[in-house]
Formats: structure tokens, sequence, C-alpha cells
């Protein structure tokens, strides 16, 4: 049995959801913090329900710590004490360690969830992803999925294709097949949104420590990795992927995410570098480098800090431009035409050029918008992202 | 320094260009199929005929051998280049290289150029406008259109332009907007050709604006939002510096920076044309011209054609390095620790 | 000496010719007709546009053989309802008498656009840089002879043949004089002896490449020069001289420029009146809703599932008979390409429209038809010793299953619906099959090379002789037919068939050889049972061309029957014969 993601979205997933919230639900009950509580159950069912053991185990630990943190609200950290530095007890258990750490995690997990309800267009954003993700999870429970053509029970008479426009019995309309779109993007985001997601992680991370490395250590690492980065900027990309379709073929999404970070780092990469030249020059990256706090305190402590909204915000973009190179690799045949996705029906719309008839463009259209939406919601959600990473914003500007 | 900083530079370009001219040139030939072989398709489906024939009848079209060792071709295109001759197409026998550049890039330097200027322009100020105002309904209100623009790729901006205004609206006929120019005027400084030439290319132009401008907004507006963050920025503000002069001196330039490197690769790329605009648009660009050239494998006029972008992408990034120092004094790029 | 005697009389004769007909030229009045017909076809821009017949990127290039015959005409038109031959530039023809040569003579009465008479001179230089450039006539014959001023013999290498007629019928005969140079330089190097294999005759063959002629001469009733040829659309212009200028009633032809995708908007907006580009099935009926007509005409060819047959169990008879039978072939048709496809019938590897004037009665009657039928190929399939699996999946004795990967060319929209929709069906049966889509050039390669499980290629031909349609892909993407390593769908053509030891290949040959017909069909009736049975690739369907024709700016149009509309697009289209005929004429 799959207590994994396989648990999504069915009674075990539900099981291990409740399960998974015991432990918190039994010691805020004990603290008396019936709210918490509450929240903790519904948390914690939800994360279970929706992905299995991985997500009761996240709400588990999560909200352990919010709990925690409400309980525990007393505990005075020893190293922040007011008190005089005589009566501040130093020695601190481990046990004592972890519970101080919890409600800290605890602190911040409420914090955000602040900042993220207080910025309206931020908490819009929020509710984007989350309709995306209750979609992509709990759609399948809705909506059965149409995968076998329906030639002799949809066809009218006298129709020359398949195709309906949006009906009441199928919102969306129908496809080449006669098979309900709705069902095809309901079932198909997950593949296209889990790779693209990872393409556009990945090739954030390279792009952020190569630039950073470019910018930071200057000198002969600059020159090698801006030399790189026009090398595989200037390489033709069309015909290299002609290629590579044709030596290799990937079912495992993972390594299509790689081959896009692969080759989409050096934009990314070039603006990072620009800024960290500017930002080393500042006083306190120059006392930083003084200190000589290596390398990734650098990156993570100084430079990354001070770019994050703009990184996130190309992030995003890479995250669409990974979708729409999945539907490019699609018609190279670096992967099969495995259906139901997104990007598929972006190909055979295309082809089948479904754009010119009204009531045939819903399956190219319908998986174009939705990318959209789903771009939307992730630039809405870095509102909530800046209030949370960059609380000097929120001191106005 | 600054004289070695120059030689350094070059020499990087120059070999980073060399590495890969040869790459490509690997690459290009290890693509499926060749010229010959393209044709001998061709030739089957359409005039039936069978393979020989078809391989006979192929072989006379082109001054191509494809058993011809990979390193003579090698060593044979590298000394024409050398030379400055690019070669002649493979495809279109007879036809120099060179003037299938020069025929094609004017088009796309200017379709492609102007639509990035705006683009760019009207990107980097909304950008900076809604940072400023951030949180307000005009924030809100673009963010969420650019976010949504920026979402649809262009080939349906393209062709819904065609069916909606062309076809439907009837706003204006086929003729006066597919091609790059009409063909009842002269070529040349008179004012109808240039009218011709700028109404040819509104459609490829607004397609590419469209279809880029929500980029540039939303990077520059969080562009800003990184720099408004800033301590010097506090610190501006409470010298009681105007806010238009804390806009314009201190926070656009900064927000800047990583723009202009992005502009550079940008400014390299606009070479490359844009593929699918100029085929439904009929824009006679070199990027229609580079993806012919794909299909049919016509492989000296491809690696002219990415020669060509390959030295505008590494020359414009060289150039973004440089405007660096302008743009941010502190900063010296590559300059000696 | 003697060929200068020869030119002189030549010259002589094109005088009196020319001094008899000038005074009929000035008395029909020389107007060009008004109307413009507008066509589409991705034509290329200069400096990749030229005028030189012979080398890529000229006519042939730039407007395809459904406009070429409207600037450069050939000797003869096929009609393939009727199986003869109607006449262009020629005014008769035929074999010799004891087959040992073919005979064309040009009508005395046709003239270049220049005012000066098409002659056998014409056809004799057009041959000339042929054989130079290695042309596929030249399989056939090897001596091509001026007869008479008209006149043309042409040797044929060993024994006379139909596809060979065909060859030369339709090749177009290009203006002599505006290649005379390259004309003379080439007859020198071939009474010289050389070969093709010489240095002389490759450096003649990129001199004749290179040429770039300053204008086009013109056999048909249209010209145009490179100053006609816009970004958006080129201009073929009315001119005097043709056999078709007084019958012809458009002043211009104006074919613009694009692919299907560009060339949508433009059908729909009413600039292009006629469109051969392969439309799928939402833009046919996008056009329907805004009332153009559309004209369906057979493509020649359809797609074929092909079967690797060294991947087991594609190698066992009985398991590709079941996947004839369970793919649902209408269903096939119409996802297809919708109107724009038909199921086959006859499952003979022959077009179905050649089945009756091709294959004998008692033949076609034998033919499986192999109807959808999932009883009879699960029976077929236990009698080849599978049964389902408990995944429901087909599997041997030993647990292999049936699966496969089927490798399609993604950018062709009719050969992608096909194999997807073949793939579903398959798998809704109990085969387990994934589908890849790669770039077309890939696939052709792959097929080739034999690297697929199945695949997808046409089947069939634009011709209309058995042995060329048998051919594909029995020949082509097979191991008999392609170059030394390539195997393609490997399938063993010598093998034991009805207690006989039969050679499929040689059979195949045998219903082209000679002009007996009788014996053609008998042998094409052999080689059709055989296919029937054996199912080396199931021919899923046969492509029709759906071309909208708007009549409210083109009227004469033929009617849904007229044979006429029995000629393939590719080849013989109608738009050819119907507009130098004058069928065709501007809407009122």
């Amino acid at each position: 049995m799959n207590l994994g993601f396989g648990a999504a979205a069915t009674l075990t997933g539900l099981l291990i959801g409740v399960l998974c919230s015991l432990p918190p639900l039994g010691l805020a009950l004990k603290h008396r913090l019936y709210r918490p509580a509450l929240l903790t159950l519904a948390a914690c069912a939800l994360g279970g329900f929706s992905a299995g053991l991985w997500g009761g185990a996240l709400m588990l630990v999560l909200m352990s710590g919010v709990v925690i943190s409400y309980a525990y609200v007393d505990r005075e950290d020893p190293f922040t004490s007011r008190a005089s530095i005589d009566e501040v007890d130093f020695s601190e258990s481990n046990w004592e360690f972890s519970l101080r750490k919890m409600a800290a995690l605890g602190r911040t997990v409420r914090a955000s969830a602040h900042a993220l309800v207080r910025n309206k267009a931020g908490f819009l954003g929020f509710l984007g992803l989350v309709f995306f993700f209750v979609m992509i999870v709990f759609g399948p429970l809705f909506i059965e999925y149409d995968g076998q053509p329906h030639y002799y029970d949809r066809l009218k008479p006298g129709a020359k294709t398949l195709f309906q426009g949006p009906s009441k019995e199928f919102p969306l309309g129908l496809d080449w097949q006669g098979r309900d779109v709705l069902s095809h993007i309901v079932y198909g985001g997950k593949n296209l949104i889990r790779t693209s997601v990872e393409a556009g992680l990945m090739t954030t991370v390279i792009a952020v420590v190569l630039g950073s490395m470019a910018g930071l250590l200057g000198g002969v690492v600059d020159q090698a990795l801006s030399a790189l980065s026009n090398f595989i900027l200037t390489i033709p990309t069309f015909p290299l992927l002609v290629v590579l379709a044709g030596i290799i073929t990937f079912d495992n999404h993972t390594y299509l995410a790689l081959l896009f970070a692969a080759l989409y780092w050096p934009t990314l990469m070039r603006a990072v570098r620009a800024q960290v030249f500017s930002l080393r020059e500042r006083d306190y990256v120059q006392a930083a480098v003084a200190l000589d706090l290596g390398l990734p305190h650098l990156i993570f402590r100084e430079v990354l800090p001070n770019m994050i909204s703009y990184i996130v915000v190309n992030m995003i973009f890479t995250i669409r431009g990974a979708m729409y190179a999945l539907v490019g690799l699609v018609f190279l045949g670096m992967v099969p035409v495995q259906e139901p996705d997104w990007a598929v029906m972006i190909y055979i719309g295309r082809t089948r050029q479904v754009i010119f008839n009204a009531r045939a463009a819903s399956m190219l259209l319908s998986p174009i918008i939705a990318i959209a939406l789903f771009q939307l919601s992730l630039v809405l959600f870095t509102r909530s992202l800046e209030e949370i990473f960059n609380p000097r914003l929120r001191r106005g500007l | 320094m600054w004289r070695s900083y120059a030689f350094r530079v070059t020499v990087q370009g120059l070999l980073t260009l060399w590495a890969v001219t040869t790459f490509t040139f690997v690459m290009i030939r290890k693509m499926p199929g060749n010229p010959v072989e393209v044709v001998i398709d061709q030739l089957i489906d359409r005039q039936q005929l069978s393979y020989e024939e078809a391989r006979q009848q192929a072989a006379g079209l082109f001054d191509f051998d494809p058993g011809q060792p990979l390193i003579e071709q090698y060593a044979d295109y590298m000394n024409k280049l050398l030379h400055g001759d690019m070669g002649k197409s493979i495809s279109s026998a007879g036809t120099p290289v060179a003037n299938q550049i020069k025929r094609y890039l004017p088009w796309t330097l200017f379709s492609v150029g102007s639509g990035l200027i705006i683009s760019f322009t009207l990107g980097v100020l909304l950008g900076m406008a809604m940072a400023y105002w951030r949180g307000s309904v005009f924030d809100n209100v673009l963010t969420a259109a650019a976010s949504l623009m920026y979402g649809i790729p262009d080939f349906i901006i393209a062709l819904l332009l065609l069916l909606v205004a062309g076809v439907q609206l009837k706003l204006f006929s086929m003729e006066d907007v597919l091609g790059g120019v009409g063909q009842d005027v002269h070529a040349g400084l008179n004012l109808p050709y240039l009218k011709s030439v700028v109404q040819h290319a509104a459609l490829p132009v607004i397609t590419y604006v469209w279809g880029t401008v929500g980029g540039w907004i939303l990077t520059m507006k969080s562009s800003t939002i990184s720099t408004l963050g800033e301590d010097y920025i506090m610190v501006a503000k409470a010298r009681g510096l105007p806010e238009r002069r804390i806009l314009t001196a201190y926070v656009g330039r900064n927000a800047m920076l990583p723009l202009v490197t992005r502009l550079a690769i940008s400014i390299g790329f606009v070479v490359g044309g844009s593929v699918i605009i100029e085929f439904i648009f009929q824009y006679p660009g070199l990027g229609r011209q580079l993806a012919m050239a794909i299909g049919t494998r016509d492989y000296t006029t491809m690696q002219g054609i990415f020669l060509v972008i390959a030295s505008a992408v590494v020359f414009s990034n060289i150039l973004a390095d440089l405007l660096f120092g302008m743009l941010d004094p502190r900063v010296r790029v590559g300059g000696e620790e | 000496m003697k060929r200068y005697l020869h030119l002189l009389l030549v010259a002589a004769l094109a005088f009196a010719v020319l001094g008899m007909m000038a005074p009929a030229r000035t008395t029909t009045a020389q107007e060009a007709p008004s109307g413009v017909f507008s066509g589409a076809f991705d034509y290329l821009l200069p400096p990749e546009h030229h005028l030189n017949s012979f080398a890529r990127g000229g006519l042939g290039t730039n407007l395809s053989s459904t406009y070429r015959s409207f600037v450069e005409l050939p000797h003869a038109f096929y009609m393939w309802a009727s199986n003869e031959y109607v006449p262009l530039l020629g005014e008769s023809w035929g074999f010799a008498d004891d087959g040992s040569y073919y005979w064309t003579k040009v009508n005395p009465d046709a003239k270049w656009s220049d005012g000066s008479p098409v002659t056998a001179d014409d056809v004799v230089g057009t041959y000339t840089i042929g054989r130079i450039l290695g042309w596929s006539q030249f399989k056939y014959i090897d001596k091509v002879e001026k007869e008479d001023d008209y006149t043309v013999r042409y040797y044929f290498i060993d024994q006379p043949s139909l596809v060979a007629e065909r060859l030369i019928l339709k090749e177009y005969i290009v203006n002599a004089a505006n290649y005379a140079d390259l004309i003379a330089k080439a007859q020198e190097l071939i009474d010289s002896g050389a070969t093709p294999d010489d240095d002389a005759w490759s450096a003649l063959a990129d001199e004749i490449r290179e040429y770039r002629p300053e204008q086009l001469i013109a056999s048909g009733p249209y010209v145009y020069s490179l100053d006609d040829v816009g970004d958006a659309y080129m201009t073929l212009h009315w001119q005097p001289n043709s056999l078709f200028s007084d019958s012809v009633n458009f002043g211009e032809i104006r074919i613009w420029k694009g692919e299907t995708e560009a060339t949508t908007p433009l059908v729909l907006s009413g600039e292009v009146a006629h469109a051969t580009h392969v439309f799928p099935p939402a833009t046919q009926e996008a056009f329907q809703d805004a009332g153009i007509r559309l004209i369906t005409i057979p493509r020649g060819y359809g797609p074929a599932l092909l079967f690797q047959h060294d991947h087991y169990p594609w190698n066992i008879k009985e398991v590709r008979q079941a996947t004839a039978l369970v793919i649902d072939r209408a269903e096939n048709a119409f996802l297809t390409n919708g109107m724009g496809a038909t199921p086959t019938v006859y499952m003979s590897g022959l077009a179905d429209i050649s089945v009756p004037t091709w294959l004998p009665q008692d033949v076609i009657d034998q033919l499986d038809r192999y109807e959808f039928n999932t009883e009879r190929a699960e029976e077929l399939m236990r009698s080849a010793g599978f049964e389902r699996n408990d995944d429901g999946i087909w599997a041997d004795a030993d647990g292999n299953t049936v699966s496969a990967e089927y490798k399609f060319p993604a950018e062709f929209n009719d050969f992608a619906a096909a194999s997807l929709n073949a793939a579903d069906q398959m798998n809704e049966f109990g085969f387990d099959i994934t589908t890849r889509g790669v770039p077309w050039q890939q696939c052709a390669e792959d097929i080739r090379n034999g690297d697929f499980e199945l695949s997808i290629w046409s089947w069939a031909s634009g011709s209309p002789f058995p042995a060329r349609q048998f051919w594909n892909p029995l020949q082509r993407h097979n191991y008999v037919g392609l170059a030394e390593g390539q195997k393609g769908i490997n399938f063993p053509m010598q093998f034991e068939w009805n207690g006989e030891e039969v050679d499929l290949d040689a059979m195949i040959t045998a219903t082209g050889a000679g002009l007996d017909i009788e014996a053609q069909k008998e042998m094409a009736g052999k080689v059709a049972l055989i296919i029937n049975d054996m199912m080396p690739f199931v021919p899923l369907n046969y492509l029709v061309s759906v071309e909208p024709f708007n009549e409210k700016l083109v009227a004469g149009a033929p009617a849904d029957d007229d044979p006429i509309l029995k000629n393939p697009s590719g080849s013989d289209h109608f738009i050819i014969y119907d507009l130098l005929t004058g069928v065709l004429r501007p809407a009122e």
C-alpha cells in the first residue's frame, strides 16, 4: 500500500491525517487551547488527505509548533532575556532546546499566516494556488476521466468533427475525439505543474548560486562562468533539442526539469551577477566579506534577501517558460504523448488548428488560460511572500 | 587597465564565438536527415519516384555531398569563414548566405527592435510606477493584466489579431498588413514606402509587445521593490529629498541593473527574430528564414544565421558589462580585485 | 555543318509559321481578360526565389505542380476517370510499333511568350539538361532525339514502360533559347562520352544550378518576373502568345504566400479563392460556416500503420490481422481528417478507387475486408496462443505482452491523429501501446533504419499504376527498396503462401512491366490477395484533399460528381485543366 502521495484523496489519506493530528491535538486540549486544537485537526486531516503521509507529517510538525508556541509562550529565550545575566540559566536541556525551536517555528507559521491574510492581492493569489491544488488533488473525486474516443455516441448528424462548444453537460466542451475537455483540464495539470515547478526551482537555484559566485568572487571565476553562460546562451536551443530527442527520451519528469534548468539558467544568472556586483560594494556586504563569513553566508544571508522579489518573479517566469517548453518537447518526441496532459492538449490543439473554430477552440484555450491563471496566482502570491520575507517593505513606501 | 580589459573581453568573445560555431557545426549535422534526404522524401511523396530515382534526382539539385567526412567539411567552412565568406546556401544552390542575411536581417531588426524598445520602455515606466504606488488599484489591475498577458503564447495573439480584427471586424485588409511592405510602392526614401513599412510592421510589433511587455513590467516592479527597501532610500527620504528625485535618481537607476542584463540578452536575440510572428504575418524576417533552413537542413544558411545571432548576443553582453559601470559607478565589472 | 544546316532549316520554318500566324494574332484582340484568380502556396522570396526552371528555388519550388502548368506547359494532362491523356503542349504521342522508343509531337501552334514557336529543340534541350541533373526519366530512356521540327523520340533502355510514358508526358518543357549556352555545353559533354562520375559532369551540374536567367519565357498563358514576387503574394500576368491565352478567363493569378496556419485566415476573409493545403477538420468546419464550398478530391495516399516485423509479436500474422480487426476504420478516418479521409474498404494494398480498374472481379470477391470485429480478433489471438492477463493485456504463454511504442511524425496533423486514435483503439482491445510524436525527418529516418516498433507513413501513391501503389510501403519502406543497411519494416518478401513459394518483390515489379495491361491486372490480383492475407501493414484510411473553393470569387468549379474530380490533388489537379481551358471564370 502506498502511504505517500499515493494515499492522496483516499480514505487512507484522511486516516493518516487524523492520526497525525493526534499529538498536537492532545497537547492543545491539555492546555485548553480550543481554537488551535480545531485548526490542528483540520490542517492535519487536510494535509493527510491531500498528500498522504508527507502532508500529514508536515502538518504534524507545523501544527505542533503552533500549539507549542501558544502553550510555551511564557518560556523566555535565555539568549534574549532582559534579565540580569546572573539570573539567566543558560544551561538548557535538549528537550527545552527543541521546545524553544518548535515554538519559534510556530511563531513563524503564525506570523506568515497573518502576513498572508493581511495582503488582499497576495491572499487572492494564495487562494488561486489552493484552487489549483484542490483541483488536482480533489477534482478526480468528482469528475471522471474521459479518455476513450466517442465517435458513435457523441457524433452529431452532419457534423464534420466531434468538437463541441461549452454546454451545460460539458462546461468546457468536447475535444477532437469527443472527450470532455474539463476532465482533461482536471487530470492533466499535475505532471505539467510539477515538472515546471521543479524546473523553475532548479533553474533559479543554479542561476542564483552561480550568479552570486561570479559576482562575489570575481576574477577568474567570473570570467569562466560568464563565458560558460555566454556559450549556453548562444547555442541554438531548437536544433540541440532535436538532436537530444533523437538520442535520449525521458519518462522521468525530474530529468526533464534538469534538462530545462541546464539550458535556461544563464539569463537569470547574469541578472543576479549584475546585482551582486552592485551589492558587493555596499558596506554591509563589505563588512561580511571582511569578517570572512564564507560564501554560503554571503549568498543566502546578504545577497538573496536583497533580490528576493526579483528572483521570485523570475522563477515564476521560468515556470511558465518551462510549461511551454514542455509543449515543445512533446513535439520533439522527448516525452511520450501521454494523456491527460495540458501540454498534449496544446500540442494537439495547435496542430489541429482549433483556434479557427469557435466550437473547437476550447481544447487549446482551456489549458492556456489555466496556465495563465496559474501564473497570475503565483505572481499575486509573491505579494504575501514579499511581506513575509522582506519585512522592511511593511513599513511603507 | 582599461586596455587590457577590452582586450580580454574581445578575446573571450571571439573564443566563445568559435566554440559555439564549432559546437553548432557538429550539432546541426547530427540532426536527423540531411538536405538531400529531406528532398528525397518530398520527391517520393509528391512525384511517386522510387528511392533510387529520387536519390539521383535529389543529388542533381544540390552541390552537397553527405558522404564527405565531417572534419573536411569543417576545415572548408572555417577556412572560408576566416576569409569572410559564409558560403552558399545548400538548398538554394548558388545563393550566397550573406545575401540571404542582408535581405532578411533589416526587417527583423526593424520590427523586433522597435517592438523591444516599446516593450522595454513601457515595462520599465509602468513597473516603476506600480512599485511606487504599490498596493493601489492601478498596481493590482496592471499586475493581473501583465501576468495574464504574459501567460498567453504569441501564436494565439497573432492569430486572434488576424481573425478578430482582420476577418471579423474587417479593420484592415490582409494586403495592407501581410508581408514587410506593400507591392505597389517603390523602395527608397519616399513617404508612401515608409508609410507602408510602418503599416506592415504594426501587427508584428503589437503582437511582440503584447507578448513581452508583461514580463518587463513585472520584473521591473519586483526589481524596484527590492531597491525600495534599501537603506539609502530610507536615508534619502529622511533627508527630505523630493519623491520624484528619489524615484529617478536613486530607485530607478539601481532597479535597472538586473534589467539591463536582461535587455542585453534580448537585444542579442532581436537578430533571431520572432519565428511564429513572422510566419503568421508573412514578415520577411531572419527568424522565419532560419526556421525554414532548419526544416530543409540547409546547413550553411543555418550556420550563417546562427553565427549572426551568436555574435549579437556575445556583443550585447559585453556592452551590458560596460554599461553597468555607468549606471552604478561603484561597480567595476571585471576590474582587478 | 549538318547541324548548322538543320538549325537554318528550323529558323526558316519558324519564320514561315510565324508569318502564317501573324495575321491571326492581330485579329484575336489581344487584351488581357479581367478578373483575378487567387490561390495560395508557400513560395520563396528572392534571393532564394529565381527563374531557373531546373534548380531548386525555381518554378518547381515556387509554383508547385498546381500552378506551374500556367507558366510552363507539359505535353499532356492525365484524366483519372477515363485513364487517358489530353493534350496541353503536345499534339500527339505514342509508343513506337516495335516498342523501342516513345515519341511526342509538340502542337505546331504553340508559342513562347516572346513570340517564338515551341519546337522539338526545346524538348530535346530540356532533356539534355535533365540528363546532366540525373532526372528519373533516364532510368528508362537513354537517348532523346529530334525526329522533325516538332517530334521527339525517347529511346528505351530495355522494355517500354507506362511509368516512363507518364514521366515523359508530364515533364514541363523549358525554353531552350533561355539556356542555350548550358544546353550546348551539356550536349558537348554527353557527346564526349563523359559519365556522371566525372568531375566535369558535376561541375556542369553546379553551373546549371547556379544559373539565374534574367527573364522567364513562358509557354503557358501567364508569365512573371521577380518584381512580381512580393512578401505577401506573387502575381502571374496574362500574356497573349500561349496556346491557352485565348481560353483563360483571368488576367492575373495571385498566389498568396503561406503554409496552412497562415493561409486559413486568408481563405476565411475571402482573399483566397482556392487552396490546396491540408486543412484539419476544425478548419473545414469553419470554412463551411463561412459559406465556402469544400471540394473533395483524392490525395493519392493514406496513412498506414507500419509494423516492425522484427519486433515480437508483429511477426505473427494472426496478431497483425487482429490489429486490423480491432481498429474501427470509420472512426479512425473521421478522426484523421473529418471529411478529408475515407476508411479503407478492400484492404488490398491498392487505393480503393483503383481496385475496380485493376483487380479482376473474382479477386475483389475474395478480399477479406477486415470489418471491425473484436470477437474475431480475440479468436485469432487465441489461435496464436495469446490470452488476456490479469491486467487485461494480451500475453503469450510465457507472459510476453503485446506492447509497443508507436512513433509518429508530430507535425503531420492527419498522421498524428490517425496514430493517436489507432493506439487508443488498440489499447481498448488490450494491447499496451504508448505513443511518441517525433519531428517528421526523425520519423522518416527511423522508419528507414527500422528503428521503431509501430509507426505510420503513407501507403499507395498518386500514381495510377498498381506497381507504383503496391510499392508503398512494401518496397519503399522495406529492405528490398532501401539503401544498404536499412531494413525498414523488414517484412520478408519471399515466403510460402498457400503452398506456393512466392517472391512478392518480383511480383510487384511485374505488375508494371511492359505494355500488356491484362497480364498486369492478373498479377495485380495475386499481389492484392497476398497483401490482404498477410497484412504486412494496416492501410488505415485513404486521404482526401478538402479544398476550400470560394464561389463568390470564382465560378465554374466542377460539380461534385464531375469525373475530373477523380484526379488526385498532388499530380493532376483539376484546377490546371479547368483554368487553362476556360471552365473557371470570375464570379459575377
